[in-house]
């Protein structure tokens, strides 16, 4: 660890001693890496930096930065040159997920430009590519701090394949990349059109530093603003009019099916299956049939669908769609494009209103006539993109209030403390008459926004945006009330934030989209009521034949076949029998049969001799209690075993350990890793090396968020302790698990600090940490890592703010801090009562294997969101999961320093026995010594009680 | 004699035969569920009485040992007696508590108009019917400062740091009782308000005319008396309740409390039986549990004769 940061270092200096440009450069990213806790939140929006630069020329210049003549940032290994790459002509420059970029240039006419990539979305981890924009080492608006290029996804197959049972399989959503321009434009879709970045004349330095995702770039170019003005409809219906163009006849009608897209912005858009409608295409009563695309999953600004679609008669076509808007009051908004361009300006704002059922319109003007297109005979590209449509004019501004909002939270925060006496005089108007200000401006400007909105929708107000102005009218009438207020205000935000998100998704599910002459009479939306109860009655009866459960399942009788067993989701389930069929069957002719099973099944079936081949997904314990028994296999009598060991982290492995046999191969990992609000510990100055180490965090941070009622958030676990005993040096056993480790001096010293951190700076014994991490209570917490993206999508009104590190360490004799934490697995077992033993074998490395395991996170998370990011426990799989390569960086960084404790047979009582001398110290404030002494004592007596009773010396 | 025994055999036969023309249909029609009770209620409390003298890792065939389970519970664990103070204490106070409580409230339900007392049995009854519904209380004992008893005491300044009601053991046994007594009102209630709704009214005339001067004589003179089944069914499912909340207990309180200041019986066997695995010793404690049950079912009888004299 400490060798590579020298090395790095030196290699550093080196670089910065050889080449001046990139000395530059090594400033810029570490301005950038300062720019990480200064945050993006402080920046200019977009619309202020228009409105600063809104007297600029748009200058008809073009500024070429190619590829192959820019110097390139630290880590020079990972890029390598291509010349006419598939297709295209001229040398383009692979940059990986965390190779920035840097050119230098010349500008002549000071002015707007547009910026245009030209780049290959190279595969990588499947999320769309990102980016951040510097000009002259900073970045020039918040938007330019997370570009995104998108990657082009398509069905693996035209029509999707039927299993066993005569279901149709999902498809898998395959990448289909080619050569691609694209503007930069506003990622969050509020602002129309590509983004403008302001030059002044003379040299400049623009650097493309990596988020996301690795890129094959070919050049970037500052072109002229884009000038094509798109006409309105009346204006170029009048046109058609003048030319003289007919609509088509009925006959030249084509239907394009949804879930037959030929291009895609995202492997989330994958069909969906739809049997709440006899009017849904392909309808059948009982089959799975994906007959539609879109639903939740197409809802998020700058997702786009494509359809090629041949025309065989030049005319006028109307458009029209059967599809499905029961996500959310109000209507969804699609952005109509034709050949990549929108054919007139309203087709930015193709509306879709709420709707508990399926419906059928055309794409029409507010006075209820369609639109219509002229198409040339031949083939043509229909596109539609989430867009805001009208929204977008104060999307952008509410997005600011919330901010704000929460600002105003934490102000008075910093005066009343965590729990505000309410009839104490705090004098708001004296301590923070600021705030209170913007606390009147604020309430002026929810009441534009409601304004505003209502004059879209329609309606009397907006109870979550008139909650909050109602309630700093009364607080800013009556400045004594706030500190009773100020938890109502707290709830009224996050409902202000939740109505927000609201608003910027825009859900759709689609069936069809209709190309045909407007006289064309669009076909019923939903069936009758006839038709309904036919299709209710047909589904109640079919509901006693189909076997759900059996889905996807394609094994044949002629395989050998063994049975495994999960526990976890039905998603998980149906998408390992995908890749089962697709992946392991194709390949290796063996079935598998996967069974949904809860989790206390195992040991009775194991007892009756009936359990599965394989059980996948078992905690350290439950696996190694059935170990010790005898019921597991004992892997090492495989060869490969030490091959398939490489692919995990040592400590992931430890757990299925015992007496020198391996029990089972891990397959999730999580470990306790530190959250922290940047913007918050940026207001009280402390800078991140802080975060670093105990000493710093207990004698520098907290007695500075304690001053303003802020503390630090960790849970009274043994997870949590341990990392305070590994990092002493303790462990949790001594001589291989027949002794507990916990009355060694290294283990006392830990629980020393860890229950200090309560009986004496007075951290929270019980929190919840989602709620208090929003609020800004706890800026500092101490969680498993599997909580950032339960942050990341439920919290979006932080987003930006906030950050993930290897946990505090402590100093160690030789100088360097040791981060230890402790690493807790689940893992797949073999069951010793298997007849086919090397199946199973075949079967389990197969599972564990990265590819796989890359695979099955990918797709987990395209079907259930990026909340079900899949933690493997896999090396290599890890890297391929689609964390943003900062975070990946930390995650690695804490995994390389992890710790694990072996499983011993009676280990249960340790967490009990810890719980018990924890309680003693923190609520009875008994001697540390004393009770971890008498905790070892009772943990020592059931140890070797079990060992006795397993025969084991 | 020779004659005689075989003329008694006869005529058992014929008692047999005579016995199943007369009862035949009865026991065809309760045979379903004694098979169902026989399989899988008394062979199981049989075998976990068998089960109780061997050793037994549930994977490993059991060994027999003898009355060393016994002797260990007794004599060595140091957990059974707090297991056992806890249980008595938790079913003392709880059990009668929760049965007085039930019939005291079904009595003055009984007062009310008709349909209000429909509405607030069902109020009373509702924690029963709806089986998670006392993790409720997870929230208002919760330790955070935002729990809701917490957050009151803090909020009317009576404490000054949030207390932790579910694991500090000075609090445990407190709370424990509050949420047992408010799920006391299971079918017992049910029963009484049953029982006092099938009163024969025309006692209570004789009654007054024999000279009870006022309702609490009514009550313990005639009422009780005469629903002497609804008490003693009321009695049972109390007991038998009491004895059995480690569930609740342990959602609410975590398995095993705070050093074991909630450890019962129930937790002593799912501790021994659903962790460690030693089937033997769980049946042990397990048949232990079944006979103080059973002994406080009868002195419960014995109490219920008294009722009314």
């Amino acid at each position: 660890m400490l060798r590579s940061f020298v090395v790095l270092f030196m290699v550093l200096v080196l670089a910065l001693e050889q080449c001046p440009v990139w000395s530059v450069s090594a400033d810029t990213h570490a301005t950038s890496i300062v720019e990480g806790l200064s945050g993006d939140w402080e920046m200019d929006s977009y619309a202020t930096y228009r409105k600063n630069h809104a007297d600029a020329a748009c200058p008809d210049a073009e500024i070429v930065l190619d590829a192959d003549k820019s110097p390139v940032l630290a880590d020079g290994a990972e890029q390598s040159l291509m010349v006419d790459y598939k297709g295209e002509n001229g040398t383009s420059i692979y940059l990986s997920e965390t190779a920035d970029i840097l050119w230098t240039f010349e500008v002549e006419a000071e002015g707007l430009y547009n910026l245009q990539f030209r780049y290959y979305p190279v595969e990588g981890g499947g999320n769309a590519i990102e980016r951040r924009l510097l000009l002259d080492g900073e970045v020039p608006f918040r938007e330019a701090g997370a570009l995104s290029l998108d990657r082009v996804w398509t069905n693996s197959q035209l029509e999707a394949p039927y299993d066993q049972a005569g279901n149709e399989v999902l498809p898998t959503q395959i990448e289909n990349p080619a050569w691609v321009t694209q503007y930069a434009e506003d990622p969050a879709g509020l602002s129309d059109g590509p983004l403008c970045f302001f030059l002044s004349a003379g040299t400049h330095t623009v650097t493309l530093s990596a988020l996301k995702e690795p890129l094959l770039l070919r050049r970037m170019a500052f072109v002229p603003v884009s000038k094509v003005e798109v006409p309105s409809y009346a204006d170029l219906n009048a046109q058609y009019k003048g030319l003289g163009h007919q609509p088509v006849a009925d006959s030249a009608a084509i239907t394009l099916q949804g879930e037959h897209a030929d291009r895609k912005s995202s492997q989330m858009l994958y069909p969906l299956a739809d049997r709440t409608s006899p009017t849904v295409s392909q309808y059948d009563s009982a089959k799975i049939r994906y007959n539609t695309i879109g639903g939740t999953q197409w809802s998020f600004a700058g997702q786009w669908i494509e359809w090629d679609c041949h025309i065989s008669e030049s005319g006028l076509y109307a458009l029209g769609a059967h599809f499905k808007q029961n996500f959310k009051d109000g209507v969804s908004i699609r952005k109509l494009t034709v050949d990549g361009e929108a054919p007139f300006s309203e087709a930015d704002n193709w509306t879709f209103p709420y709707n508990g059922v399926w419906q059928t319109s055309w794409f029409e003007d507010p006075e209820g006539n369609p639109y219509e297109v002229y198409l040339e005979e031949g083939e043509h590209t229909i596109r539609l993109q989430v867009g805001m449509g009208r929204y977008s004019s104060f999307m952008a501004q509410a997005q600011e209030l919330l901010l704000g909002l929460n600002d105003i939270y934490r102000a008075i925060m910093v005066v009343v403390g965590t729990s505000p006496d309410e009839y104490r005089d705090y004098h708001f108007d004296q301590m923070i008459p600021d705030t209170i200000e913007d606390m009147k401006s604020m309430s002026v400007e929810l009441k534009k926004l409601e304004k505003a909105v209502l004059a879209l929708e329609g309606g009397e107000t907006i109870a979550s945006v008139r909650q909050v102005y109602d309630q700093l009218d009364l607080m800013t009438e009556d400045v004594d009330t706030i500190a009773a207020r100020l938890n109502q205000f707290k709830t009224d935000t996050a409902a202000y934030g939740t109505w927000m998100n609201g608003l910027m998704s825009q859900p759709l599910e689609l069936d069809w989209l209709l190309l045909a002459p407007k006289s064309t009479v669009l076909p019923k939306g939903e069936a009758g009521f006839f038709g309904t109860l036919i299709h209710y009655i047909k589904q109640f009866i079919s509901s006693f034949f189909m076997d759900y459960s059996a889905l996807g399942k394609t094994a044949n009788d002629t395989y050998e076949s063994i049975t495994v067993w999960m526990t976890s989701g039905r998603d998980q389930a149906q998408i390992l029998r995908q890749r089962i069929a697709s992946d392991f069957t194709a390949k290796n002719g063996i079935g598998a049969d996967l069974q949904l099973v809860s989790a206390a099944a195992l040991l009775p079936a194991a007892l009756a001799g009936r359990g599965p081949d394989v059980s996948l997904g078992m905690t350290q314990e439950n696996a190694m209690n059935l170990a010790f028994r005898g019921a597991l296999l004992d892997l090492t009598r495989f060869e490969e075993l030490s091959n398939t060991s490489n692919e995990f982290y040592e400590h992931s492995l430890i757990p299925f350990q015992f007496e020198g046999g391996v029990y089972g191969l891990p397959e999730t990992q999580t470990y306790p890793m530190l959250f922290y609000r940047k913007d918050i510990l940026k207001k009280l100055d402390v800078s991140l090396d802080v975060l670093d180490r105990w000493d710093t965090i207990l004698g520098v941070l907290l007695p500075k968020l304690q001053k303003n009622s802020l503390s630090i958030g960790i849970m009274p676990t043994i997870q949590n302790y341990l990392s305070f005993c590994y990092q002493h040096g303790g462990a949790m056993y001594e001589q291989d698990g027949r002794m507990s480790g916990l009355s060694s001096n290294e283990a006392i010293a830990g629980m020393e600090i860890f229950t200090t951190l309560y009986t004496q700076y007075g951290l929270p014994l019980s929190f919840d940490f989602a709620n208090r991490f929003r609020t800004g209570e706890l800026p500092v917490a101490i969680v498993d890592f599997t909580q950032y993206n339960l942050l990341h999508m439920f919290a979006p009104e932080i987003k930006g703010l906030w950050g993930m590190l290897p946990i505090p360490g402590t100093l160690q004799a030789d100088g360097t801090v040791s981060h230890a934490a402790v690493n807790t697995v689940t893992g797949s077992v073999i069951l010793s009562q298997s007849q086919k033993p090397d199946t199973a074998w075949k079967f389990l490395q197969w599972w564990v294997s990265a590819e796989t395991q890359a695979a099955f996170g990918k797709e987990l998370e395209a079907v259930v969101g990026s909340a079900a990011r899949y933690n493997t426990a896999n090396k290599y799989a890890m890297k391929q999961i689609q964390w943003d390569a900062e975070v990946l960086v930390n995650l690695i960084k804490q995994a390389e320093e992890l710790k694990a404790y072996t499983e011993v047979p009676g280990g249960y009582f340790t967490a009990r026995h810890f719980n018990f001398a924890f309680r003693d110290v923190a609520y009875d404030g008994k001697d540390v010594r004393n009770s971890m002494n008498n905790a070892a004592t009772g943990i020592n007596r059931e140890l070797l009680n079990k060992r006795r009773e397993y025969g084991l010396d | 004699m020779k004659t005689n025994v075989k003329q008694k055999r006869i005529g058992r036969q014929g008692g047999i035969v005579r016995f199943f023309a007369k009862y035949g249909e009865d026991y065809l029609f309760i045979l379903p569920y004694m098979l169902i009770f026989t399989v899988f209620t008394v062979v199981a409390v049989l075998v976990s009485f068998g089960l109780s003298f061997t050793q037994f890792d549930v994977i490993r065939p059991p060994v027999f040992t003898g009355f060393n389970n016994y002797i260990r519970l007794f004599m060595d664990d140091a957990l059974f007696p707090v297991a056992l103070k806890n249980t008595l204490i938790l079913s003392l106070i709880t059990g009668p508590a929760g049965f007085l409580l039930s019939l005291l409230v079904a009595w003055m339900l009984n007062e009310l108009g008709n349909g209000l007392r429909s509405l607030l049995t069902l109020f009373f009854y509702a924690p029963v019917i709806s089986g998670g519904a006392f993790l409720f209380w997870q929230i208002i004992y919760s330790g955070d400062s935002y729990g809701l008893l917490n957050g009151l005491l803090l909020g009317l300044g009576i404490t000054r740091s949030p207390i932790q009601w579910l694991t500090d053991t000075r609090y445990m046994m407190g709370t424990a009782i509050v949420v047992i007594l408010w799920m006391s009102f299971g079918t017992g209630f049910l029963s009484f308000i049953a029982g006092f709704k099938n009163m024969d009214t025309r006692l209570y005339e004789a009654g007054a005319i024999d000279g009870i001067k006022n309702r609490y004589q009514e009550l313990w003179f005639i009422t009780l008396p005469s629903m002497r089944q609804q008490l003693m069914f009321g009695a049972v499912m109390s007991i038998t309740g009491s004895f059995g909340m480690g569930g609740v207990i342990t959602s609410l309180y975590g398995f095993p409390s705070t050093n074991y200041a909630l450890h019962t019986l129930t937790h002593l066997m799912e501790d021994y039986g659903g962790i460690r695995f030693e089937m033997g010793y769980a049946s042990a404690i397990s048949t232990v549990l079944f006979l103080i049950m059973m002994f406080s079912n009868l002195a419960v009888n014995k109490l219920l004769t008294k009722v009314g004299s």
